[in-house]
């Protein structure tokens, strides 16, 4: 795959969500999905591996990009990555000349229905991330440690990853 | 409310690459970003809380990751154009460096049964962090929308279980539903 397409795919995910996670299910559908360039297992992977580095929770994209392309399609993923902040400008124009509240409505659209397919996409995710039930297990507890504590992701992953290797 | 244009640049550089550097390598999320930031730029003097507030607000509304939008408007105000395009260069090159540094290192060493076995720890871990994300996020609009938005999650579930709709379209008609029917609220 050029590294263009590769680009184009991964802004396409990118640039239709609203927070770092949601735009997975499109990198699902289009690189596992449709072109098989990409394994359940290495989208897993990207998240978690995301998950220790400091910045957005986008920056899962980049490592996309290098499982399917190496250091080019790495730069592919950051520049998916950047290309839709540069909207922040003219987005402000426009709520300041008052259609503030149609961006907002059709954030509030996108933001539900990216929920719904971040959901369809972890049930089939799950099979992999969760291949027997101690590791379900360690799943669900980290949900209601999330759920219930101030605890911070990287940090459940980083208990996740010390469980894993207790786990035989 | 602030103008619309930035103003005379109100920051040299160095602030500008000192505080989003601090602001990237040393939080994870958008909650602990924004709060460093908010103390190295407002506190300081550098920007006032209305603007910080504001940029933040139209960044949740900007596609793709919001805390780059937040560190684009920032930057543009801080310095015009340029404070703009440092600030998103440093907040994406920085983690995007060290998350392919990780992803580097944990592919030459993938076969290592050790390793493989600490990561499938953390993609049960990741999965966690995916479905909490998925209640963060859709939480707030649920809230503020219960009905509407309730229906919409449901329509959008339906369509998708039966895989016909490729999911970007689903996305683009839920912004247009959105636009259409989310748009009264203040």
């Amino acid at each position: 795959m050029s590294v263009w397409l590769l680009y184009l795919l991964l802004l396409r995910a990118t640039v239709m969500s609203f927070s770092g996670f949601a735009s997975v299910p499109i990198v699902r559908e289009d690189l596992v999905e449709s072109r098989s360039i990409l394994t359940d297992e290495q989208l897993n992977t990207a998240i978690a591996l995301s998950q220790a580095s400091p910045g957005p929770l986008g920056v899962y994209v980049v490592i996309v990009g290098y499982f399917v392309g190496g250091m080019p399609g790495a730069v592919a993923g950051m520049m998916a990555l950047v290309t839709p902040a540069v909207l922040a400008l003219p987005i402000l124009r426009i709520v300041r000349r008052g259609n503030a509240s149609i961006v907002r409505g059709a954030s509030t659209g996108i933001m539900i229905a990216s929920s719904v397919l971040m959901l369809a996409t972890s049930a089939q995710l799950a099979p992999e991330a969760i291949p027997t039930v101690p590791f379900a297990v360690l799943a669900t507890a980290g949900f209601v440690a999330l759920a219930t504590t101030g605890i911070s992701p990287a940090l459940v992953v980083i208990l996740a990853v010390i469980a894993g290797l207790l786990i035989a | 409310m602030p103008s619309a244009e930035p103003p005379a640049p109100s920051a040299p550089h160095s602030v500008v690459v000192r505080a989003f550097i601090r602001a990237s390598v040393l939080h994870i999320g958008a909650a602990a970003a924004a709060a460093s930031l908010r103390s190295d730029l407002v506190e300081g003097g550098y920007i006032d809380s209305a603007t910080f507030n504001e940029s933040y607000a139209v960044a949740r509304l900007t596609p793709g990751t919001n805390l780059l939008a937040m560190y684009t408007l920032l930057g543009y105000r801080l310095s015009g154009r340029r404070g703009a395009a440092l600030a998103l260069a440093i907040g994406a090159l920085v983690p995007a460096l060290i998350a392919l540094i990780i992803a580097v290192v944990y592919v030459s060493r993938a076969a290592d049964p050790l390793v493989a076995r600490a990561m499938q720890g953390a993609r049960a871990g990741a999965l966690a962090v995916l479905i909490w994300a998925v209640v963060q996020l859709i939480r707030p609009p649920i809230r503020e929308h219960r009905t509407g938005g309730v229906a919409l999650a449901v329509a959008v579930f339906s369509v998708a279980l039966t895989g016909f709709v490729p999911q970007i379209w689903l996305l683009l008609l839920a912004g247009i539903a959105g636009a259409v029917f989310f748009r009264g609220t203040p």
